[in-house]
């Protein structure tokens, strides 16, 4: 598991080294770009964290920035920095997906909470998705006949009427089960459904938990 | 007679020989064949005689023929015959002068004396300075100056006119209107009753001593009543024209000095007088033989008469000869006289009238368009000043809020600094376990006084800070209209925009940063022979542009740069705000200025700006109302 590393993009040296250094002086890793541009060369966004970002610069604004994250497919959260407290592009920062948007200059302590609130977030983030991929990674190892049979044992299905529903027989539907169950790790029905809600997978299908489930 | 008269050119003297057997009735006719006889044989004398003597002076008289042939043989041949007869030494010449143009005869015959009567002679005193010599005098007349006077006669019987009232409104015959007796006198003593003798009589009728006479036209009702000369009606009782009882006189008088029948007092008789052509010396000779013709032999003689005062005194009753100016008096007689002078006068005055009133009326108007042209120019100027003062105040609010953002923008970056380096003190301090309560309390206030500076600085911003209606729309036409009616020179400006383009923003923002657009393009172009800067719309895509073009001079590639950088200015004069507030203006509605180098020379500026379709044509906001006039 990788360190959380703060980003702090801003054109005014002033204000980077200072929030680096009281960051630092917090016990937090933190890295620091003059501009957009160079973030994007230089920063390994591989690295949990978030990024700390000035609105106004020259070469590429905050905001587009923030743009360049989604067409990148950055996750990294942003906390936006303002000298100007303009209400509407701050709606609209937070709106497509900024943690925050703080006037120049926020209170330390309360910037200090907000990082950390946020790095913790991120570093959930990341490993929920990689748990995730993971559950993910065994799911792909069904074959298409158990992906379609392992959403019924998830809602508590027996064996019969998983046969009935799928048209095939009893014993095949059994024998599907416990493939099923021994690739997954599962022990029973419950935990399939646990995996296939973990994975992301029940609202990807679209096949919510059926009100009239016998198994339950 | 009348051939002797009228054609003025046919002199007495080569008059008559050739009409002699045209004598036709009665004593008239005869009187004058006889006088035609003995005017060819005096004639014809005369001339054999001045063959021989051509060196005689002339003595010239001329008859003012106002009397009636009797007269004319029995007294002027008469005289004329007696001064030939008694003065060999001259050549005698009679001439005739028209009574009705005297000036004419005189200035034609050049006489020395005139035969005429008391009323032409008073008339010529002061014009000629002719002077009395002899006063005619009838056998029987005891007074030389109370010898002559008129006879009204009318017919006698019942009906005809009795008195002078009478004779009111009825025709008269006379002989000639020039006559003495025959009609001037008779007038006198009309107007003596009092009455108009101008207007007395319905018709006067003239014979001319022609036919038929004044006897005959009474009598045969030609005319209501006539007027005879002195004794003429005792000549004509005594031929038998007139039957006794027959006719009346009118005004009846007594006979008085002369003897005969008369209706009016009495005047002077004919007399002759010098004009000042006459020397001294003919005029005595003259003077004598007058004075010693024979009365026994012509039945008159010539005497000395002394007064003319009762001529002058008719003259002036009936304001003839000197007294003509009298006439001249009366309203009508003037106007009569000077109608057409009266009548130009008028028409000039009406003509100058006219052009007074026009003039005055055109006057009138010019100055009344003068004084409107005046105040419209002022009030358009009073608008033009009014649109130009809010601009430039709107452009100071918007000034101060870009130079206060600029300012807060700057002093916020180390102000963050201040406060970043104080709490990481602050970390480090406690990181270290230094608990040292001065180095916490100093690092607190370091805190808290950057603190404090943000929220100054935050504040100042605030106030100048104005709300921008970025939810309102306008529209661009409007914009730019009200832009080019707060510019300097707007006749320079032409607009190219159609309604209904309408962007989303505040309409008076929008104003200032097109009007800005405007200032500079005009700036720029005023080097130019015809400053001039184009404002158009075009649509692109999603969005209008508004260009702003100006026909300014070429602009170098370093200065080109450096267009609409805060502070970068072209001009001596100005703060180099102008591009930069119009760049954060065109921000703040989410659009952008572009400069583009024209190849001509000049700048153009494009403002993008995007388009909004939810604008009701015209509508636009409120806030422009206070430009609208």
């Amino acid at each position: 598991m990788l360190n959380s590393l703060v980003r702090i993009v801003d054109d005014e040296a002033d204000v980077r080294d200072s929030v680096s250094l009281f960051l630092q002086m917090a016990g937090l890793e933190v890295a620091t770009y003059a501009g957009a541009r160079e973030f994007l060369e230089r920063d390994d966004s591989a690295r949990p964290g978030c990024v700390i970002l000035d609105v106004r610069m020259p070469d590429m604004t905050g905001i587009e920035l923030q743009h360049e994250f989604g067409a990148r497919g950055i996750d990294l959260p942003i906390i936006f920095l303002s000298a100007h407290g303009d209400i509407e592009m701050a709606v609209k920062a937070v709106q497509r997906g900024a943690v925050d948007f703080l006037v120049k200059p926020p209170e330390p302590e309360k910037l200090l909470e907000l990082v950390e609130r946020t790095l913790e977030a991120h570093q959930k983030k990341r490993r929920m998705d990689r748990e995730r991929r993971q559950l993910l990674a065994q799911y792909e190892t069904l074959t298409p006949a158990e992906r379609q049979i392992v959403f019924l044992v998830a809602k508590g299905f027996s064996n019969a009427t998983i046969g009935e529903v799928q048209g095939i027989s009893e014993r095949t539907a059994k024998s599907h089960r416990a493939k099923i169950y021994g690739k997954l790790d599962l022990e029973n029905a419950v935990e399939a459904s646990e995996f296939l809600r973990e994975a992301g997978l029940l609202e990807q299908e679209g096949q919510p938990p059926s009100p009239e489930g016998e198994g339950l | 007679m009348s051939v002797l008269q009228k054609p003025p050119e046919v002199e007495f003297i080569s008059g008559g020989c050739v009409n002699m057997d045209r004598g036709r009735t009665r004593s008239r006719e005869q009187m004058q064949g006889i006088l035609r006889i003995v005017l060819c044989v005096l004639v014809s004398a005369c001339l054999s005689w001045a063959g021989a003597r051509e060196s005689r002076p002339t003595i010239v008289i001329g008859l003012v023929d106002t009397f009636d042939p009797h007269f004319y043989v029995k007294t002027f041949s008469s005289t004329i015959d007696y001064l030939e007869e008694q003065l060999p030494q001259y050549r005698i010449q009679a001439v005739d002068i028209d009574w009705r143009n005297i000036d004419e005869g005189i200035r034609r015959h050049r006489p020395q004396y005139l035969l005429l009567s008391g009323s032409d002679y008073v008339s010529l005193i002061d014009r000629y300075g002719v002077q009395q010599l002899v006063t005619r005098k009838q056998n029987g007349a005891r007074d030389v100056n109370q010898s002559v006077s008129s006879t009204i006669i009318a017919l006698n019987r019942p009906g005809a006119p009795g008195t002078l009232a009478e004779l009111k409104d009825r025709t008269v015959a006379v002989t000639q209107k020039g006559s003495f007796d025959g009609w001037l006198i008779a007038s006198g003593e009309i107007a003596a009753a009092g009455y108009d003798p101008e207007h007395f009589f319905s018709r006067v009728l003239e014979t001319n001593y022609g036919i038929p006479d004044v006897l005959t036209l009474v009598k045969t009702g030609g005319a209501d009543a006539g007027v005879l000369a002195t004794c003429e009606y005792e000549r004509m009782v005594q031929a038998g024209r007139i039957a006794p009882d027959e006719i009346r006189i009118i005004a009846k008088k007594d006979t008085g000095s002369v003897g005969c029948i008369r209706s009016t007092q009495l005047y002077p008789d004919a007399l002759i007088a010098a004009l000042p052509e006459a020397s001294a010396g003919m005029n005595k000779t003259v003077l004598t033989v007058l004075l010693s013709m024979p009365a026994a032999q012509y039945g008159f003689e010539w005497d000395i008469g002394n007064s003319n005062a009762s001529v002058l005194v008719l003259m002036r009753t009936l304001k003839l000869g000197p007294y003509l100016s009298l006439r001249e008096t009366s309203p009508k007689a003037l106007f009569m006289r000077y109608r057409n002078e009266v009548f130009l006068g008028l028409a000039l005055m009406a003509a100058i009238l006219l052009h007074i009133v026009a003039l005055n009326i055109l006057v009138r108007r010019r100055t009344r368009e003068l004084v409107r042209t005046q105040r419209e120019k002022e009030a358009l100027n009073e608008e033009a000043k009014a649109a130009e003062r809010k601009v430039a105040e709107l452009e100071r609010v918007t000034l101060v809020a870009q130079l206060s953002n600029i300012f807060a923008h700057e002093i916020k970056q180390p102000v963050t600094g201040i406060l970043y380096n104080a709490s990481a003190l602050r970390l480090l301090l406690k990181n270290k376990g230094v608990n040292d309560p001065l180095a916490m309390k100093i690092s607190d206030s370091l805190v808290e006084q950057a603190n404090r500076c943000a929220d100054i600085v935050e504040r100042v911003r605030s106030y100048a800070r104005k709300r921008v209606r970025a939810d309102g729309s306008c529209c661009l036409r409007s914009v730019i209209d009200e832009a080019v009616r707060a510019s300097a020179k707007r006749e320079a400006v032409t607009v190219v925009a159609s309604d209904g383009q309408c962007v989303q923003g505040d309409a008076t923002e929008l104003m200032l940063l097109v009007a800005n657009l405007i200032r500079n393009g005009l700036q720029a172009a005023q080097t130019a022979k015809r400053p001039a800067v184009r404002v158009e719309v075009l649509e692109q895509g999603e969005e209008y542009v508004v260009c702003v073009t100006d026909n300014g001079p070429v602009i170098a590639d370093d200065v080109f740069e450096k267009i609409g950088r805060a502070g970068f200015t072209s001009k001596t004069d100005g703060l180099g705000f102008g591009l930069s507030i119009a760049q954060a203006i065109a921000e703040r509605h989410g659009g952008h200025l572009e400069f583009r180098r024209n190849m001509a020379g000049g700048l153009t500026v494009l403002l993008h700006l995007k388009r909004f379709e939810g604008c009701a044509g015209g509508a636009h906001a409120e806030q422009s109302g206070s430009y609208r006039r």
